[in-house]
């Protein structure tokens, strides 16, 4: 398995008023697999979606991804396994922005000594030819293939995308998700997409429905998204 | 509601708007402090003047038949005259240190009054004397105590102490023809004129005059007419302001006023600068919130007011703090110059008036840095204030740099900082703001340390030995025969007007023989001159007028003299400004004696005295006749360790202060750049960039902002080091020389404490919760 996650629990303390964002949840994903999390607002999604980048730690149970538990790691091993198994995609690009988009990509691949040209992933996104442009020069979508190529261009295993096109217009979120199914498809990278859209879900392999912090719902994507619809 | 949130905003992140209250409390304190010491000293010198009646004109004539007083009195526009008998000597029982004898009269005195402080008054008998508080203090003499005094004769008088007094026109105790108030090696004694008399030898005359104008009579007219009155007994007049101690006291208090002005003046800049960045970077953070309430319709001055409450807050904190420091740093203040200068140490108060004013500039110094802000908050439109904060686009110089060496995180580093070139211009001017103050008095100290050695370089001899009236070498070679001494070498010092290209300098010539080893100076060549640190730029020749000569010189360099600025030539050439030509020396020589126009005149000895026999040597050679007193170079040496330890004090206090605010403003300034770029060092954090490689990129950014305030910071610290010490010409003639290894110090210091603020910094990065970030909105 690419992610194996089992009960495993995330409590937001604050006293009384503590918060459970997860609750017991158990996903197994395969390698190379693309997974979207679907649910509304406070489910719990982007919470798991942390947790699987070690942006955040798991009050309870553990959390099995390529081979390592992120649950027992330290700090320092968190940040080897940020810089060398996962790219980030979120939907405010957090791109940088004193860097010109090829830089953007040359910083991330540069992190994991990674070989290959900046500009031939902007080429893949189709932006070669705005590698000199910096992020205030680019519109969204064109910002968002950017957060695509720099996070493609740490060769990843494991690709974690935050609502990426929750800041985009219809055609060009499309043309983003694409990038990601490619990705899947042609990198061989485990996906896993967080959104509220069930449109945008259907391009996933599998579609995991979250509420309250627990998964209510696990299977195929168009399956899925067609019972929802139903 | 506003009043809520501004207080939870200052809770949120304390640090900086404490750091900021910080150099708010030191600017303030330094003010009241420096200020209220100077107020308080000053007023007690002024007070001490008035009361004891500084005179406006002091002559000095060799020596004047008591009836010429009448002659002065009749001048038009004198209002008062004192005769003295003044005559300088020296303490027998405790060698170097010299004692200038001044007569008191019997009856209460116009002028010059002398206050009993400790002790009683005199009695008008012989046998007694008063001694000069600072004095007293220095050398530890009290009432009871007897001295003994080598009078004019050669013979020991001894003189019980009946008291401790002041006299305005000897406050400081500073030799004749010195700069520095000595107290340890010089003593001023009261002394009736019976006995002062006695010390001279001789009667029906007077040495001095101490001489009050008329209100609406012109000093330099009442000088001048005293002077041609009292021409024939080698007059000099000089103004009551321009006596020694009294000038002293004054460069002093000069000193300390512009101190008092300009340290807060910089204190309350920092305040300035730090207010600005901080209330700057704060609205900038506050754009959602600001839009928010705008929308809500919270008026643009509840805006701008919120962010000028932030820094009243700072000042009203600030002002709590800086008070209570400023009390015991004026009552510091005061003890180190009362116990410097001898004047009289009045109690500090802390002056209700002074603190209020201290707390309304330093109020106005954070409304003006935060005024910005504020106007930039008012006029922000809520819905671009709610739209996520973007980048604006590159200016031309970060389009340029595109293309710079190195690499990725090169560029990082240098268009981190450049992307907003008012902000880095202030965070720049706020480190070098703090590198100003930490710098000036460090300067200042170093300056201290390197007098002090070049006087352990210049003066090599054990002693001097100083004559009654003027000498020939022989006198010299006798000093050389005494048993102890080693070596003896002659010198010629004498005032001299020198003009150096079209200006007219009174200082003194140092004649040196060719092959003197007692006195660390270059020998020059007769016939040319070496020019002290201080005189002004000469052109390739100088002429020098003495008393009976003038000659013209060839400028052969300059010297470096510590704590004076003579003409360094060498002695044949000095003996030619008091040398008569042979003919009219024969003429005189009857009716003037023939030392005085001796062929080859000195008027000192310097002498080297066999190990460890320097105290006995000094003895011996003061009770030879002809020789009026003996200085010892250690006593001299232990005098200005002395006053530059006091000196030290004062600008140690300065420098800690200067320290706590550059420390502080650094704080204030790193910390709030930190909070700022947050969002944008997590999103590195989340690629996979370590903590120490996303506080690298931090550091190395506040560490190139650190070395462009040091690079402003070192010259403005100079400059104002050198204005300080300006108002000490004659003390330190030499200026301060810009020191490249301490320019390398201050600036390894200031990276040193740039790296010390930025760590908690770095700390809170590694920290920061990456989960929480990336739920918020864009970098």
């Amino acid at each position: 398995m690419a992610i194996d996650v089992r009960a495993t629990s995330r409590v937001y303390a604050g006293g009384p008023a503590s918060v459970h964002a997860l609750r017991d949840v158990d996903l197994a994903v395969a390698p190379g697999q693309f997974v979207a999390l679907l649910g509304p607002s406070g489910s719990g999604k982007t919470t798991l979606l942390n947790v699987l980048g070690a942006l955040d730690t798991p009050t309870s149970g553990s959390v099995w991804v390529v081979g390592r538990d992120l649950a027992t790691m330290s700090e320092r091993q968190r940040t080897r396994y940020r810089r060398f198994e996962v790219g980030f995609v979120f939907q405010h690009f957090y791109l940088v922005p004193v860097l010109t988009a090829e830089e953007n990509v040359l910083l991330a691949a540069g992190l994991v000594h990674a070989k290959g040209d900046a500009r031939s992933w902007l080429d893949r996104v189709g932006l070669a030819g705005r590698a000199h442009h910096f992020p205030s020069q680019l519109s969204g979508g064109e910002q968002q293939r950017v957060a695509v190529a720099r996070a493609l261009a740490k060769r990843p295993r494991l690709l974690l995308a935050d609502e990426p096109t929750g800041n985009l217009d219809t055609s060009t979120g499309t043309q983003v998700l694409h990038l990601l199914r490619e990705a899947s498809d042609g990198e061989g990278c485990t996906v896993v997409m967080v959104t509220h859209d069930d449109d945008l879900a259907r391009i996933a392999d599998r579609v995991v429905r979250l509420r309250d912090g627990r998964i209510v719902e696990d299977g195929c994507a168009t399956e899925a998204v067609a019972r929802d619809r139903t | 509601m506003m009043r809520r949130k501004l207080r939870r905003s200052l809770l949120r992140r304390p640090g900086p708007p404490a750091a900021l209250a910080v150099v708010f409390a030191l600017a303030i304190g330094a003010f009241v402090g420096i200020r209220g010491a100077y107020g308080g000293i000053g007023e007690s010198v002024l007070r001490a003047y008035a009361e004891l009646g500084l005179p406006d004109l002091v002559a000095d004539v060799a020596f004047a038949p008591t009836s010429t007083a009448d002659l002065v009195a009749a001048v038009d526009g004198v209002a008062a005259v004192v005769p003295r008998i003044a005559l300088d000597t020296t303490l027998v029982d405790r060698p170097g240190v010299r004692v200038r004898a001044v007569s008191v009269p019997r009856e209460p005195q116009a002028l010059g009054r002398v206050q009993v402080v400790r002790g009683r008054a005199l009695s008008g008998g012989p046998g007694e004397a008063l001694i000069a508080e600072a004095a007293a203090t220095a050398q530890g003499i009290e009432p009871g105590d007897v001295v003994e005094l080598r009078d004019a004769d050669g013979a020991i008088r001894a003189l019980r102490i009946v008291g401790v007094a002041r006299q305005p026109q000897h406050l400081a105790m500073i030799p004749p023809n010195g700069y520095m108030s000595t107290p340890r090696s010089f003593s001023v004694l009261f002394v009736p004129e019976v006995e002062a008399r006695g010390l001279l030898g001789r009667s029906g005359g007077v040495t001095s005059f101490d001489i009050g104008i008329t209100p609406l009579a012109a000093v330099d007219d009442v000088a001048r007419e005293v002077k041609r009155v009292l021409r024939r007994y080698r007059v000099t007049v000089t103004v009551g302001g321009k006596l020694a101690s009294v000038r002293n006291i004054r460069s002093h208090l000069e000193a300390l006023r512009a101190a008092a002005l300009v340290f807060p003046l910089f204190f309350l800049l920092g305040g300035v600068v730090g207010a600005q960045i901080l209330l700057g970077r704060l609205v900038r953070d506050e754009r959602a919130f600001i839009g928010l309430m705008r929308a809500q319709g919270v008026g643009a001055t509840v805006m701008a007011g919120h962010y000028l409450a932030h820094a009243g807050v700072t000042v009203v904190a600030g002002t709590a703090l800086g008070l209570p420091i400023a009390f015991p740093l004026a009552n510091a203040i005061r003890l180190i110059f009362a116990s410097d200068l001898g004047v009289p140490a009045t109690g500090a108060a802390l002056d209700p008036g002074l603190a209020l004013a201290a707390g309304v500039v330093a109020a106005g110094a954070a409304l003006v840095g935060a005024g910005r802000p504020a106007w930039v908050a008012a006029q922000l439109r809520p819905a671009e204030a709610l739209r996520p904060p973007v980048m604006a686009s590159p200016g031309r110089a970060l389009r340029r740099s595109r293309e710079c060496v190195g690499g990725v995180r090169a560029r990082l580093i240098l268009r981190g900082m450049t992307r907003n070139p008012a902000r880095l211009a202030m965070t720049a001017a706020g480190f070098g703001l703090a590198v100003t103050m930490a710098v000036a008095p460090a300067f200042m100290l170093r300056e201290m340390g390197r007098v002090e050695r070049r006087v352990d370089a210049v003066r090599t001899y054990d002693m001097r030995a100083v004559p009654n009236g003027v000498q020939g070498e022989t006198w010299v070679a006798g000093l050389a025969a005494v048993v102890g001494v080693r070596a003896a070498e002659p010198v010629l010092e004498l005032p001299v007007t020198v003009r150096i290209g079209a200006v007219d300098v009174d200082t003194y010539v140092l004649g040196v023989p060719e092959n003197v080893r007692l006195l660390g100076v270059p020998v020059p060549s007769p016939g040319t001159a070496l020019l002290a640190d201080g005189l002004p730029s000469p052109g390739s020749n100088v002429t020098v007028t003495g008393p009976l000569d003038s000659i013209r010189l060839e400028v052969g360099g300059r010297v470096d003299y510590p704590l004076a600025r003579p003409v360094v030539v060498s002695l044949t050439d000095a003996q030619r400004l008091v040398s008569l030509p042979d003919s009219v020396r024969t003429l005189l020589a009857g009716a003037l004696g023939t030392a005085v126009l001796g062929a080859s005149p000195v008027t000192s000895a310097l002498l080297q005295a066999a190990d460890g026999r320097v105290d006995e040597v000094a003895r011996r050679v003061a009770a030879l006749p002809g020789v009026a007193r003996v200085d010892t170079v250690q006593v001299e040496k232990q005098d200005l360790r002395r006053i530059f330890a006091l000196s030290r004090a004062f600008i140690g206090i300065i420098e800690l202060f200067a320290l706590l605010l550059g420390a502080a403003l650094l704080y204030a300034t790193v910390s709030v750049s930190a909070a700022e770029r947050r969002r944008e060092f997590a999103a590195l954090r989340m690629l996979g960039m370590s903590t120490l490689g996303v506080g690298g990129l931090f550091v190395a950014e506040v560490a190139v902002m650190a070395v462009l305030g040091w690079l402003a910071g070192v010259p403005a610290g100079w400059w104002l080091a050198r204005m300080a010490l300006g108002g000490f010409p004659d003390f330190l003639p030499g200026g301060i020389p810009l020191d490249p290894l301490m320019a390398l110090a201050v600036g390894g210091g200031a990276l040193a404490v740039v790296l010390a603020v930025a760590t908690p910094t770095v700390v809170a990065l590694g920290r920061a919760d990456l989960a929480a970030v990336a739920r918020e909105g864009s970098l």
